[in-house]
C-alpha cells in the first residue's frame, strides 16, 4: 500500500524506497526537533533584534547587541564570572576524572565498592544536593571546615566570601566527577597490558607510563569530555540561582553568572528580546571555543585507528 | 503469528507511553523549570482550561496561587468554597502551582492568550505589570467603598502609572524587631525604652555575653534575619531608601553613609567571622539563632510568628517597631505584600472582580488573618476581632501604618542587581562603607542612564 504511494510519487528504485522508509522512521524525531527546537531557535534569533516582552514585538535592529556590549555593566561582570568559573572548573574536573579513573583501574580489594561510591554522586541531581552542600559548606559547623580544621586549616566562609563562592561550586562538581570517570574506566579496561609491560622493560617509571601510554590512549575521551565540559561550564545557572537565594548572584555579585543574568533579564525584567541576544552571543562564544578545541585537538588527540587527519 | 501479536502489543505500549509523555508538560531548555528552589517541583499540576459556559449556566473561573502547605491550602480552599456558596453565577477553582514556576507560567499563559482568571502576585510590581500590559484594570467594576477600605499606601501601590487600579491587596507584611523577653528581663531592659538607633545599640551591648573569645549571646546585628542595609536606609530616610522623591539615585548621601557606618560598627563589635558564620546559618535555614536563644533581638517580617510557633513554641518573645534613626524620623519599616489581579485576556473580568471583592472583604480578610496569620491591608480592623485580640498582632499591625511600600518607577527595575554587589562589599568588610556607597551611586547612575 505504501509502496503504491511511493510509486505514485515517482520513487521507483529500491534505493529510493529505502531512503523514503528511512525518513518515515525518523519522522517523529524530525517533527519534534522542528517544532520544539528549531522553531523556538529561529524565533529567539528573530526576537533578539526586537524589544520583546513576551506579549508584543517591536523590531529595533541591533540595539540589543549594542546595549549588551556598551551599556550593560552587569553583562561584562557576568561574563567575567562565567569565564573564571570555566577556567577553574574544566581543567580540574578533567584532570580529576582521569586520575580517579586510573586509580580505580588497579585491582585492589573492594574495587567495585569504591567505583560505586565514586559514581553515586553523579546520579544525585537536583535541588536537594545544593541544600545538602549549603550545610556541608557552613563555615562554623559544616563538615568541610570541620575536616579542614582537623588538619589545622581554618576553612573560609565558603558561601559568604565572594572569593570562595566559585571554588565552593567547583568543589561540588569535583564531588560529582564519577560520571566522567566511568567513560575513562571503560577505555582503560581495553588498553592492552602489553604496552605497560613493554614500557617497564624499557625502564619507564609510573609517571612516564602514564603520560606516554595512558593519556594518549585516553585522549579521544578526554577531548570529548573537554568539549562537553566547556559547553556545560559556560551554561552554569542552577548553582548561582540557588546559592544566592534571590537570584542577584550575591555575595557581592560573585555568583552572577552569564545565564543567571540572562534569566533575570528574561523573566524578572521581561526584557526577553535582550535576553535572546545574550543567548546568541553565548552560542557564538561556545561555538568558537568548540571549533578552536577541535582544531587544537589534532595536535594532541591520538586516534588508534590512525585517522586523525581530517 | 505470535511475533506479529507481540509486535502489535509493543507498538501499542509505545504509543500509550509517548501519549502520556506528551501530556501538557513544558518542553525546551527552560531554565526556569530547572531552577526550582522549592524542591516541590513534582507538584506542578497540569492546568486544565475550562471553557466558558453559555450565559445562564455557571461560569467556571480559575484562581492561581502557590499555597500548597497543610497550614495554608485548606484555608484557601475553604475561602473559595465560601465564595462559590455565596452566589450561583460563578464557580471558582483554586489551582496551586509552586512558587518558583507560577510567575513564568502566568506570563506564558497570558502570551498564549489563555490566562487564568484570578492571579495572586506580588504588590511591588503591579505597576510594572500594568505597564507591560499583563493585567486588566479593575476600574470598570471598582466602587468607592471598596477602594476606601485599604490603607492609602497599599492602594497606591496597586495603581498603575495611568491612574487605574490594577489589583487589590490580599495580604501585607511589615518588619519589626523581635526580642527575647527572658533576656530583656535578665538584663533589666524595658522594651518601651528603645526608641532610637542609639537606644537599640545600648540595649544590644547590655545583652551581649562573651565567654573569653567566643560569643555566647549576640545582642543584635542589624542586617541578619529579614532586614538588609536597605531596611535601615529606608528607616533613616523616613520613606525612600536609595532614591529621593523624584526617584533620582541618592545612594551616597550623608544620611546613608552615617547609617551604613552604624551598621558596620554593629557588625564589627562581633567580628566579621561571627557575622559570616551567622549569615550562613540564616541562609541554609536549618537553625534559627533567635529561636534557640543565641540572639536576643532580630529583625523579621510580620510572618515570623507562624514559623516561631512551629520551631520554638515555648519561646517567650515580643515585638518592638524599628527604632527611629534620630528622634522624629519615624519608626519606618519596609514591607510589601501580595495582591489579587486579573491577567490580561481573562475571559470574564467582571466575574474575576467579584471573586477579588469577596476575598478582600472584611469577613474574608478576618478569616484569612485568623487562620493563616497574614496581615490585611484593610484599615477597618479594630481590636474586636479574634486575630487582633492577640497583643502581638496588635503591635505588628501598629507597625503597618508606618510601613513604606515603595513602588519604584519601571525605568529603574532591576536596580538591586546593580547596587547590591557594592553594598555587599561594605557588609562583608571588603571595602570601606563610604566607598561602597560611592561606587554604588555611580553604578546606579550609569544604569539609569543606559536604561532610558
Amino acid at each position: 500500500m505504501f509502496g503504491k504511494l511511493l510509486t505514485k510519487f515517482g520513487v521507483k528504485s529500491r534505493k529510493g524506497r529505502e531512503t523514503a522508509y528511512g525518513y518515515v522512521f525518523i519522522l517523529p524525531w524530525l517533527i519534534g526537533i522542528v517544532c520544539f527546537v528549531l522553531g523556538p531557535l529561529v524565533f529567539s534569533f528573530i526576537t533578539s533584534f526586537a524589544d520583546y516582552n513576551m506579549l508584543k514585538v517591536n523590531f529595533i535592529g541591533l540595539s540589543n547587541y549594542k546595549k549588551m556590549f556598551f551599556q550593560d555593566q552587569l553583562f561584562w561582570k557576568s561574563l567575567g564570572n562565567t569565564l573564571v568559573y570555566s577556567l577553574l572548573n574544566v581543567p580540574l574536573v578533567t584532570v580529576g576524572g582521569v586520575i580517579v579513573a586510573v586509580i580505580l583501574n588497579k585491582s585492589i580489594w573492594g574495587l567495585r565498592t569504591f567505583r560505586t561510591i565514586y559514581y553515586l554522586p553523579s546520579i544525585m541531581v537536583g535541588v536537594g544536593t545544593y541544600f545538602l552542600w549549603m550545610l556541608l559548606l557552613d563555615p562554623a559547623n559544616g563538615l568541610v571546615n570541620t575536616l579542614l580544621g582537623l588538619i589545622g586549616i581554618k576553612g573560609p566562609a565558603w558561601l559568604t566570601d565572594p572569593n570562595w563562592t566559585k571554588p565552593a561550586i567547583i568543589l561540588m562538581h569535583l564531588w560529582g566527577l564519577g560520571g566522567q570517570m566511568l567513560l575513562y574506566l571503560a577505555r582503560l579496561q581495553s588498553i592492552p597490558q602489553d604496552y605497560y609491560e613493554a614500557a617497564s622493560l624499557d625502564g619507564a617509571g609510573m609517571f612516564k607510563k602514564f603520560t606516554t601510554i595512558t593519556v594518549p590512549l585516553l585522549s579521544p575521551i578526554i577531548f570529548y569530555n573537554l568539549t562537553i565540559g566547556i559547553i556545560g561550564a559556560f551554561q552554569v545557572f542552577q548553582e548561582g540561582y540557588i546559592f544566592s537565594g534571590d537570584g542577584t548572584g550575591k555575595p557581592a555579585g560573585s555568583l552572577l553568572f552569564y545565564n543567571l543574568h540572562l534569566w533575570n533579564q528574561a523573566f524578572k525584567n521581561f526584557k526577553t528580546g535582550y535576553a535572546n541576544a545574550m543567548c546568541w552571543f553565548l552560542f557564538a562564544i561556545v561555538m568558537i571555543l568548540t571549533v578552536c578545541n577541535q582544531k587544537i585537538s589534532k595536535k594532541w588527540v591520538y586516534y588508534e585507528e590512525g585517522d586523525n587527519d581530517d | 503469528m505470535k511475533r506479529k501479536g507481540l509486535a502489535l502489543l509493543i507498538g501499542a505500549a509505545m504509543m500509550a507511553a509517548s501519549l502520556v509523555g506528551c501530556g501538557g508538560k513544558d518542553t525546551g531548555a527552560d531554565n526556569s523549570t530547572k531552577a526550582d528552589n522549592t524542591a516541590k517541583a513534582d507538584n506542578a499540576e497540569n492546568v486544565v482550561q475550562e471553557s466558558v459556559a453559555d450565559s445562564g449556566e455557571v461560569i467556571e473561573l480559575e484562581f492561581w496561587g502557590w499555597w500548597s502547605s497543610e497550614a495554608r491550602k485548606p484555608h484557601m480552599e475553604e475561602m473559595v468554597k465560601g465564595f462559590n456558596e455565596s452566589q450561583s453565577k460563578y464557580h471558582v477553582t483554586y489551582v496551586d502551582i509552586p512558587f518558583g514556576d507560577i510567575f513564568t507560567k502566568n506570563i506564558a499563559q497570558i502570551a498564549a492568550g489563555k490566562p487564568c482568571d484570578i492571579m495572586a502576585n506580588n504588590m511591588e510590581e503591579v505597576r510594572f505589570r500594568a505597564d507591560q500590559g499583563q493585567v486588566e484594570p479593575l476600574d470598570p467594576f471598582l466602587t468607592d467603598d471598596v477602594k476606601g477600605a485599604f490603607y492609602e499606601q497599599y492602594l497606591d501601590a496597586c495603581t498603575g502609572e495611568d491612574g487605574s487600579v490594577y489589583a487589590l491587596p490580599l495580604s501585607v507584611d511589615t518588619r519589626a524587631i523581635y526580642y527575647n523577653k527572658a533576656h530583656f528581663e535578665e538584663a533589666g531592659i524595658n522594651p518601651g525604652d528603645i526608641q532610637t538607633w542609639t537606644d537599640l545599640e545600648e540595649a544590644a551591648i547590655k545583652l551581649d555575653r562573651k565567654n573569653g573569645d567566643t560569643w555566647e549571646r549576640i545582642g543584635f546585628i542589624p542586617v541578619l534575619g529579614n532586614g538588609g542595609v536597605d531596611t535601615w536606609v529606608i528607616n533613616a530616610n523616613s520613606r525612600y531608601g536609595w532614591f529621593d522623591e523624584n526617584f533620582e539615585p541618592k545612594v551616597n548621601t550623608d544620611v546613608n553613609k552615617e547609617a551604613f557606618r552604624w551598621i558596620r560598627a554593629q557588625i564589627d563589635r562581633y567580628g566579621q567571622a561571627k557575622y559570616d558564620e551567622l549569615s550562613a546559618v540564616f541562609a541554609n535555614g536549618m537553625q534559627d539563632p533567635f529561636a534557640s536563644g543565641v540572639m536576643s533581638m532580630l529583625v523579621q517580617t510580620s510572618a515570623y510568628p507562624s514559623s516561631l510557633k512551629q520551631n520554638a513554641p515555648d519561646l517567650d518573645y515580643g515585638v518592638i517597631p524599628l527604632p527611629e534613626f534620630k528622634e522624629g524620623t519615624g519608626h519606618v519599616a519596609n514591607g510589601g505584600g501580595f495582591v489579587l489581579e486579573i491577567p490580561k485576556g481573562a475571559k470574564d473580568p467582571e466575574g474575576s472582580y467579584e471573586f477579588i471583592k469577596y476575598v478582600t472583604s472584611r469577613e474574608t480578610q478576618d478569616f484569612l488573618s485568623t487562620n493563616i496569620g497574614d496581615f490585611s491591608a484593610r484599615n477597618d480592623f479594630d481590636d474586636s476581632t479574634e486575630f487582633m485580640s492577640n497583643p502581638l498582632n496588635q503591635d505588628l499591625s501598629r507597625c503597618l501604618s508606618e510601613t513604606s511600600t515603595l513602588v519604584l518607577p519601571n525605568e529603574v527595575k532591576g536596580y538591586e542587581t546593580v547596587i547590591n554587589p557594592f553594598i555587599d562589599e561594605g557588609t562583608l568588610g571588603l571595602s570601606n562603607t563610604d566607598d561602597a556607597l560611592d561606587k554604588a551611586q555611580k553604578a546606579l547612575e550609569d544604569y539609569i542612564k543606559n536604561n532610558k
